[in-house]
């Protein structure tokens, strides 16, 4: 719904204003995706927030300036990944710290070094892919870049309320309720958008009410509008999650997980580096089989807390193990729910590629070899596990206490 | 800690066998029995505990280290509480 509002409010064309103002080219456009993203899902906490926010607002502006659809949306994605990582208030973050009896905010200091030594390498590859990756030709792009507006960025403050908003500690959804209300706001006071643009209830025949401005006299009632098609939009998703939620419980009540926890106790886990090899690779397949990457981690957490633990290894090093490879995972593959928002974005009622084009809608399988970030971020780990980098002891030091609100 | 030494913590290529000294007070993870005693099985090495509970296996515990192999990277400690137990 915040999306949509402000893509009703001429977000999209204050930002191509801002990328040929700032002479961000095409090239350059997915890196800066890729960071701007990184910080709004570290700010709110919700790489799907963060994901479905760029899609709808940041992707048709880089697309229609010429970067490549499938690098940018990678980009975005990345960028998702990186906040989920690294965010304080992200449920994976909160996930990982409260089932390996570790503090949340020694969980993200500790988690820093792996995030920033993927993050480097991932900003320099997408300007190198950027440079090398070619855009589309989409029809009315001209006619669409000259609708370029300065007054459409007003709705960086918009967002910028919900990242000070979220990191101040209120509820996300408190934080996306301020940052809409201001959104509404600007739209109606600059006239970015009209009241029916944001909320239209249409009537058959005309009578008392008629005359507002958010009612309208049409063939058929309804109801419409920024706010509507924001959220009609992800019901199929919702119905979705709920489905593979239930089908992962089913997964774990069959007993199949414990077998599994006894054998790779006895015959693999065999020494330190091959424990934490088993808890990197496990967390990776099971976060790659999921959909959900929350569901994921609550599901494999018990057995990175027991194979650890079997070996004296620290809860932060634990968490940072399962949380570093379920927000990778949850962004890199076609059935990801990260993936999944973004695409629905694309596809979904009133979607990009109604709105522009089917060149504005990507195929979910083009983007994985491109979501840098994730996949730097598993080697990190695969190779921290192998060197002992960051590797940690529980005799090294202890948790602070640990908050479960 | 301060927050500045939360960020700095862990960069640094470990060891599988950590090794300690004989006075080190250490807080461990009791990871199964050897022999009738409790051990405590530290990366790759292994400490092992006298005078512990019977029901110690999985349980967070403070010991004092008696005794320290470097060679071997196997020590002996004794206990001395019970401050935690597994997170799962």
């Amino acid at each position: 719904m915040f999306a949509q509002t402000l893509q009703v409010g001429g977000f999209v064309e204050g930002l191509i204003f801002a990328a040929d103002a700032l002479n961000v080219g095409a090239a350059t456009f997915p890196a800066a995706a890729f960071v701007l993203c990184g910080l709004l899902a570290t700010g709110i906490g919700t790489g799907y927030g963060a994901t479905v926010a760029f899609v709808t607002l940041f992707f048709p502006a880089g697309v229609l300036i010429g970067a490549n659809p499938v690098l940018l949306f990678a980009a975005i994605l990345s960028g998702a990944v990186f906040g989920d990582n690294l965010a304080p208030v992200s449920d994976t973050t909160i996930v990982s710290a409260v089932t390996q009896d570790a503090d949340i905010g020694g969980v993200v200091a500790s988690r820093f070094k792996y995030a920033i030594v993927a993050a480097v390498p991932a900003f320099a590859a997408y300007l190198i892919a950027g440079s090398v990756m070619s855009g589309v030709e989409l029809e009315g792009a001209v006619a669409l870049r000259e609708s370029a507006n300065a007054l459409g960025l007003v709705h960086l403050l918009s967002m910028g309320i919900v990242i000070v908003t979220a990191v101040a500690g209120r509820h996300i959804v408190e934080a996306i309720s301020w940052g809409l209300l201001v959104a509404v706001g600007f739209n109606l006071l600059f006239g970015l958008s009209s009241a029916s643009d944001i909320v239209v209830f249409t009537v058959t025949e005309a009578g008392a009410l008629s005359g507002l401005p958010v009612v309208e006299v049409g063939e058929t009632a309804g109801v419409g509008g920024s706010l509507y098609a924001g959220a009609v939009g992800f019901f199929p998703l919702i119905v979705l999650t709920l489905l593979i939620v239930a089908m992962a419980q089913i997964m774990i009540r069959g007993g199949g997980f414990e077998a599994i926890q006894t054998f790779l106790l006895d015959r693999v886990a065999t020494t330190v580096r091959r424990a934490e090899l088993t808890m990197v690779l496990g967390t990776a397949t099971i976060n790659g089989m999921i959909t959900i990457n929350t569901a994921a981690e609550i599901a494999i957490a018990p057995y990175v807390a027991r194979i650890g633990e079997k070996f004296n290894i620290n809860g932060y090093r634990r968490a940072n193990i399962l949380d570093a490879n379920t927000s990778a995972l949850g962004y890199i593959f076609p059935w990801a729910g990260g993936v999944l928002v973004g695409y629905q974005v694309m596809v979904g009622p009133n979607g990009l590629g109604a709105q522009y084009g089917s060149e504005m809608v990507v195929n979910p399988i083009e983007v994985v070899p491109y979501v840098f970030h994730g996949w730097f971020l598993v080697a990190i780990f695969v190779l921290a596990a192998i060197t002992g980098f960051g590797r940690e002891y529980i005799p090294d030091r202890v948790s602070e206490e640990v908050s479960r609100a | 800690m301060s927050v500045f030494d939360k960020f700095l913590a862990g960069w640094s290529f470990r060891g599988s066998t950590p090794d300690y000294a004989a006075g080190d007070v250490l807080e461990v993870m009791v990871t199964g029995e050897e022999g009738g005693a409790h051990v405590a099985r530290i990366g790759d090495s292994t400490l092992r505990i006298a005078d512990a509970p019977d029901d110690a296996v999985n349980t967070r515990i403070v010991v004092d280290v008696e005794s320290w192999d470097d060679s071997a990277h196997t020590g002996r400690a004794t206990y001395r509480k019970t401050v935690g137990e597994s997170a799962f």
